[in-house]
């Protein structure tokens, strides 16, 4: 033990370089539709929205954002809009399809499904299925048991009132239990790979990686063919490994700097934008290719097959590299309050961001003089409060935001019923408050729910559940619907990033108590189409 | 201009924080003669203390209750106020939680070293500065904190003309680093207290014939040296960055930076150093945008050129750094003549030959397999600290940093312009088979080695440690993360084909994913053989008795005709081609070798386990390796008490075992096992019937009471320990109490004979394994006693 324990002290130097990376939480990836989505989400679901909102409010427990809710949060959805599908033999509510064109396919099963089960819950049977689960956690370097206490509920909550793995809700047939293996690393190369070595000798169905800096397990893990789900991808390994599904986050910075940019110049209008970025190898790759350059496709100075390409003539911008975890980050900002911005995006993860935020206020900045777009990664409700008026009015840019917002404050009504799920169920099966509003309490509470769908949705199109099987339902996504994000499209990743299944993103606001919507679905990669790859300057 | 003045002008916030620890740095050393890696940590605890007093109203203290029961535990918080107590009572709490540290360090710790080599002191440092971290992580969390400024910190617009905003709470923090620089240098002057701490510094005797307790003047400079920091720590506030356990104990390498300039004696040199250093970094951070910046030094300049520059300092008046006067003489470990080579090497292969068909694809205890290849490994990479700290007594943090030239030259030298799994954009190279490649990582790994111990020509000791933290910095930067050099984009790993032999495969990657293939086991296990049996006759031979003098005395090593700087510097490379070889063979190991695995804190790692298994000697390099991270140690305890809630305290633990080791065993571990084995197998020999009941009968209370003990508690823990584990480690933990109650017992008993002795005739016998008057003299006269042991052994 004194092993791992001396370890910390190796890894100082190691997560931060890479904690920069934690680029974004949220998005997914159908360039298609990344134009349009904004307002089709809005308008579609309106309607419904004013109806949910009461059903939502039965008794209980205040939730992380504000909200009464209670036991039957998924009631949510009942009353919304004409049913449009059909439902199986368990008489669950009819499914509504309609809710698919703005989630994602499948997304008007998942709310029958849920609020099916949460009337009358199906306990999962059989045999456990071993899920592995690697995270980084008791490192003092570095530790995130959010993520493995949220996947941990989610599979309690998949496994007492889901069916389990593979359970046909419709239907009334259970699936079988989840059984999470965590394996809980220190921040070193080594330790990533005996995490892997460790799963793989309980031969797990499939792997989540939650957060990884090195991206030396995947190897590992793609001898012994077991498919391995990215929660927040970071590392190049997380966008480009063959077998990996990259849910989350955005799909890395390839989503969420797009999207940074894309918010900053078309949503706020901003010509002159401070870019902060996290100075590490990938960091640097991530500034050049996905938000240096398409600022530059913006301006003109780029060629790119875009709409946009050229469209903002004016637009200027600079980037200032900063050390992740570094001290006296004042020269830095000095460097960007000079340049005199109308915008400033940043993306990095919880702590740094708000480190940046203090030495911007230090320096007598403020939200409402220059607007600041974060990435979702740094959602951090502590944090943002203690912040207080340097946070609200902050701007975010991810997958995963709806989640935490007071479901009484959304309007959509598949975002409002899984935000009401997530607050209530994850509160229901012991995710404590601080992890409850983390972002990556979010993340790991996805990632297993997205299983779960996928594994459902492999047994009642008729298939077995096989980890073959589970990989093919993931490489075929497209438009599939995701839980508390925006929707799978793996089978469109763009070469390199293969498996980059998620990069579409929403925008919300801070308002000083709660995260509000502001855009809750769209995409910037459109702005690197037709561009050449730009790892450096 | 005005940027220029500007930048510099902004720096001095950072720099303050650096001129306060480089301030204590000086205190601490001048007061013990310790450089203490622990500092920033020590800051780290009282800030935390603060923060967590003002905005929670909890005090928390610095230790855990490992054993939580529903009913007695031992306090680790006393809640003040439910809403957060006001900031002058959280400062005073925080202050004073910093004299308790700075108490606590200095007599639980230091005091037992006062005669320890320098490298026992490091060890010792790193293990209260890891013991703090992970009291830290367990106290207060690793969650998001952000310091708050206690000083007025509002933005002062068009700062002197500048057309800039300075944030006034850097004033404050250069204000204050400046008055308590005076005050400190004012009370080291001209105070009693001062001077005694000065003389004592130069010379311990001198300080105790005039009546002065170097002991207590020590205290009090712990005491001092714990209270600036943390004073430092609340006054910076923001400007040290988001509060986490390791944040500030990251900032020693700056503060470091600041009392070697003040050549670790003056206070006020040093605070003006600190000063300098953080004006330098806010420059280059901002020219590092600038076009006409070098690519290749962009990423790193804020951290490698002030490290430079240090560097440059301390070799150019790296004779006139002062050696603190003491007692006695410090030396290290002695270093056993290896004995027995072929014997030993057979046993140790057929080991792990069993082991590794053994752990094959061997269902959950597949796991030792991979942890075996890692303590293999390691042990190579421990091997090459034998030879430069254990053998030659120079203290190299630049260990793994070697290994990893090794590592990133030998994928470079076998890349060919494709792509990999891991790495989507090609990497050019000549594609050289790995025999080739390498070998000339190996030649890489010396040369850079070689001209890393350049340095140690002039300066030694902690002094030396610090350089080979730059270089270690350094290489990080400019080679492994410096994509001109590595030609890796976005941080893509090195990648590494596996080897082959003859057409048999010696990939580490088995059919099924995991790490257990026996082939890399046994080939990582002639290689360190090889290693083993190299460094058993380097130290059995003249090169090895030089190496010794030179540790023992250079001096007294020059007068005998060696060439120091001659035999330093081959100490060095042969260190360099071992950790070299390490690399070679890690990268092997992981396929893909990122620069996380080569920074400097893996080898301060890494030389706290060589420490722990016996870093003057080749087993202690291999029982090191057990210990080492994702080791055979690490798999078993993660194996045998696998949920149990022992893996939250493991970083706890692990500094303060290291802390013991120092104390304790200072050999290591590695010749107390081989003492206890000799024994145990002597004692197997012989036993019979009424030996066997002799022992339980000694020990057998003990084992029982802490059995008993154990099963006892375990229904009591608030978390789940297992019926069967904790019995059996409550047993051992009676047994290692009762060891300990027994070595105080002789320690006392000991002590009253010596003042018996003192009090009557001087005794006339020798004891037995006393040195012989010869070697007295020698220590008498400044020649250490290896020297005379080494002189003995050639003769």
């Amino acid at each position: 033990m004194t092993v791992r324990s001396s370890s910390r002290l190796v890894r100082g130097v190691v997560l931060a370089s890479a904690l920069a990376l934690v680029a974004a939480a949220c998005g997914s990836s159908n360039t298609k539709k990344s134009d349009s989505t904004a307002t089709t989400v809005a308008s579609a679901t309106t309607a419904a929205s004013a109806t949910t909102a009461a059903s939502a409010t039965t008794a209980g427990a205040t939730n992380p954002a504000g909200a009464t809710t209670g036991a039957t949060a998924t009631s949510a959805a009942t009353g919304t809009s004409a049913a449009t599908g059909t439902s199986g033999t368990a008489g669950c509510p009819a499914i509504d399809a309609s809710v698919d064109k703005d989630s994602g396919q499948g997304a008007g099963r998942f709310i029958s499904d849920l609020t099916c089960a949460d009337k009358k819950p199906l306990k999962a049977v059989g045999d456990p299925i071993v899920i592995g689960f690697q995270n980084p956690e008791g490192d003092p370097n570095g530790s995130f048991p959010e993520f493995s206490i949220a996947a941990k509920a989610a599979a309690d909550y998949v496994n007492n009132e889901l069916g389990g793995l593979g359970a046909d809700i419709q239907n009334g047939k259970p699936g079988r239990p989840i059984k999470l293996e965590i394996c809980k690393m220190a921040i070193t190369p080594d330790d990533s790979q005996r995490c892997a070595n460790e799963l793989l000798t309980k031969s797990p169905f499939a792997v989540f990686s939650s957060i990884n800096f090195f991206g030396n397990q995947f190897p590992i893990y793609a001898a012994a063919k077991t498919p391995v789900i990215v929660i927040t991808p970071v590392t190049v390994g997380d966008f480009t490994s063959p077998g990996v599904f990259a849910i989350g986050g955005g799909g890395g910075c390839l989503g969420a700097h797009t999207g940074l940019v894309k918010f900053v110049t078309g949503e706020l209008k901003a010509t002159k934008v401070g870019i902060p970025w996290a100075d590490t190898p990938p960091g640097k790759v991530c500034y050049y290719d996905l938000e240096a350059k398409p600022m530059d496709v913006l301006n003109g100075s780029v060629k790119g097959t875009s709409k946009v390409a050229g469209s903002i003539p004016g637009l200027t911008y600079l980037g200032v590299p900063i050390k992740p975890a570094t001290p006296d980050i004042t020269p830095a900002v000095t460097q960007i309050l000079d340049f005199k911005p109308n915008g400033i995006i940043f993306s990095a993860q919880g702590a740094d961001c708000w480190n940046f935020v203090n030495g911007l206020g230090r320096l007598g900045w403020t939200p409402d003089a220059i607007p600041l777009v974060m990435s979702g990664s740094c959602i951090d409700f502590d944090a943002m409060k203690a912040a207080g008026p340097l946070a609200k009015g902050v701007y975010f840019v991810g997958a995963s935001g709806a989640l935490l917002n007071d479901p009484k404050t959304i309007k959509d009504v598949r975002d409002k019923f899984e935000a009401t799920t997530y607050q209530t169920k994850g509160a229901k099966f012991g995710i404590d408050q601080a992890s409850l509003t983390k972002g990556f309490g979010t993340q790991g509470f996805t990632g297993v729910m997205s299983l779960w769908e996928m594994a459902s949705k492999v047994v009642v199109d008729g298939g077995t559940l096989t980890q073959a099987a589970l990989s093919a339902a993931y490489s075929k996504t497209n438009d599939q619907h995701l839980f508390g994000s925006t929707p799978l499209s793996c089978s469109t990743a763009p070469p390199p990033y293969v498996a980059v299944c998620n990069s579409e993103v929403s925008a919300s606001k801070w308002d000083g108590t709660q995260l509000v919507p502001v855009i809750p679905r769209f995409s910037g990669i459109d702005l690197v189409a037709g561009t050449v790859i730009k790892p450096g300057p | 201009m005005k940027d220029l003045i500007f930048f510099l002008l902004v720096g001095l916030g950072l720099g303050a924080l650096y001129a306060m620890l480089g301030s204590g740095l000086v205190i601490v050393y001048r007061g013990s003669g310790v450089i203490n890696f622990a500092h920033g940590a020590f800051a780290m605890y009282g800030v935390f203390t603060f923060d967590e007093a003002r905005r929670n109203g909890h005090l928390r203290l610095p230790w855990v209750d490992f054993l939580p029961t529903h009913w007695l535990n031992v306090p680790v918080s006393i809640k003040l106020s439910d809403k957060g107590v006001p900031t002058p009572v959280a400062f005073v709490l925080a202050i004073a939680m910093a004299v308790l540290i700075g108490l606590l360090a200095h007599f639980l710790v230091f005091r037992p070293l006062r005669n320890s080599a320098a490298l026992g002191k490091v060890v010792a440092s790193v293990g209260v500065m890891l013991y703090l971290q992970g009291v830290a992580q367990l106290n207060f969390g690793g969650g998001n904190r952000q310091a708050s400024s206690i000083v007025p910190d509002s933005a002062v617009r068009n700062f002197l003309g500048l057309g800039k905003t300075y944030p006034e709470g850097a004033l404050w923090a250069v204000g204050i680093s400046v008055l308590m620089g005076v005050t400190l240098w004012a009370i080291f002057k001209y105070t009693q207290f001062g001077l005694a701490t000065r003389g004592a510094a130069g010379n311990e005797k001198g300080a105790v014939l005039l009546g002065y307790s170097p002991q207590f003047l020590a205290a009090m400079n712990w005491v001092i040296a714990s209270v600036v920091a943390t004073a430092a720590a609340i006054i910076v506030g923001p400007i040290q960055g988001s509060l986490t356990p390791v944040g500030l104990s990251a900032l020693v390498v700056g503060a470091l930076g600041a009392a070697l300039i003040g050549g670790l004696r003056s206070i006020m040199v040093a605070m003006w150093g600190g000063l300098a250093l953080g004006a330098v970094q806010s420059l280059l951070g901002l020219y590092s945008t600038r076009s006409w910046f070098p690519e290749f030094l962009r990423s790193g300049a804020r951290d490698v050129v002030p490290l430079a520059v240090i560097v440059l300092v301390l070799f150019l008046r790296g004779k006139s750094l002062p050696q603190r006067g003491s007692l006695e003489e410090k030396r290290l470990p002695l270093s056993p003549r290896p004995v027995r080579i072929p014997q030993h090497t057979v046993i140790w292969a057929l080991v792990v030959i069993g082991a590794a068909f053994v752990f094959q694809n061997s269902g959950s205890r597949t796991v030792f397999a991979f942890a075996l290849s890692t303590s293999l490994i390691a042990a190579i990479l421990m091997l090459s600290m034998v030879v430069v700290t254990g053998y030659v007594g120079q203290i190299s943090l630049a260990q793994m940093s070697l290994a990893g030239i090794a590592a990133f030259f030998m994928a470079r030298m076998m890349a060919h312009g494709a792509t990999t799994a891991s790495n989507p954009f090609p990497v050019s190279g000549p594609g050289l088979p790995w025999p080739v490649a390498g070998l000339l990582g190996v030649i890489a790994a010396v040369v850079v080695g070689v001209l890393v111990g350049l340095p140690a020509v002039r300066i030694r000791g902690v002094q030396l440690a610090v350089v080979t933290v730059a270089a270690a910095i350094s290489l990080q930067t400019l080679y492994f993360e410096n994509q001109s050099a590595t030609d890796l984009s976005a941080g893509a790993p090195a990648n590494v084909r596996p080897a082959s032999f003859f057409g048999i495969s010696l990939a580490s990657l088995g059919s099924k994913g995991l790490t257990d293939r026996p082939a890399f086991a046994i080939f990582v296990m002639i290689v360190l053989v090889l290693c083993a049996v190299a460094v058993s006759n380097v130290r059995r031979n003249g090169t090895g008795r030089r190496f010794l003098a030179v540790r023992a005395n250079e001096r007294a090593a020059a007068a005998a005709g060696i060439n120091v700087a001659r035999t330093k510097l081959l100490a060095f490379g042969i260190g360099a081609g071992i950790a070299g070889i390490g690399g070679v063979m890690l990268a092997f190991k992981q396929n893909d070798v990122s620069s996380a695995n080569f920074v400097y804190q893996s080898s301060l790692a890494f030389l706290a386990f060589a420490y722990l298994g016996g870093i003057t000697s080749v087993n202690g390099a291999i029982v090191g390796g057990l210990l080492a991270p994702a080791g055979i140690i690490t798999a078993t305890s993660n194996y045998f008490l696998k949920g149990t809630s022992i893996d939250r305290y493991v970083t706890v633990l692990g500094g303060a075992a290291l802390v013991f080791t120092a104390i304790s065993n200072p050999n290591g571990i590695a010749p107390a096992f081989q003492e206890m084995l000799r024994h145990l197998g002597n004692w197997l020999r012989q036993a019979r019937g009424k030996e066997w009941a002799a022992v339980g009968k000694r020990l057998g209370p003990a084992f029982v009471i802490g059995a008993v003990a154990g099963f006892a508690i375990w229904p009591l823990r608030v978390d789940s320990y297992s019926k069967v584990w904790m019995p059996i480690l409550g047993g051992l933990i009676g047994l290692l109490v009762r060891s300990i109650v027994l070595g105080i017992r002789q320690s006392i008993t000991a002590k009253q004979q010596k003042r018996r002795r003192r009090s009557g005739p001087a005794p006339t016998r020798r004891e037995p394994g006393a040195i012989g008057a010869g070697a007295r003299t020698a220590v008498g006269s400044g020649v250490d006693t290896h020297v005379a042991l080494a002189h003995a052994e050639q003769v």
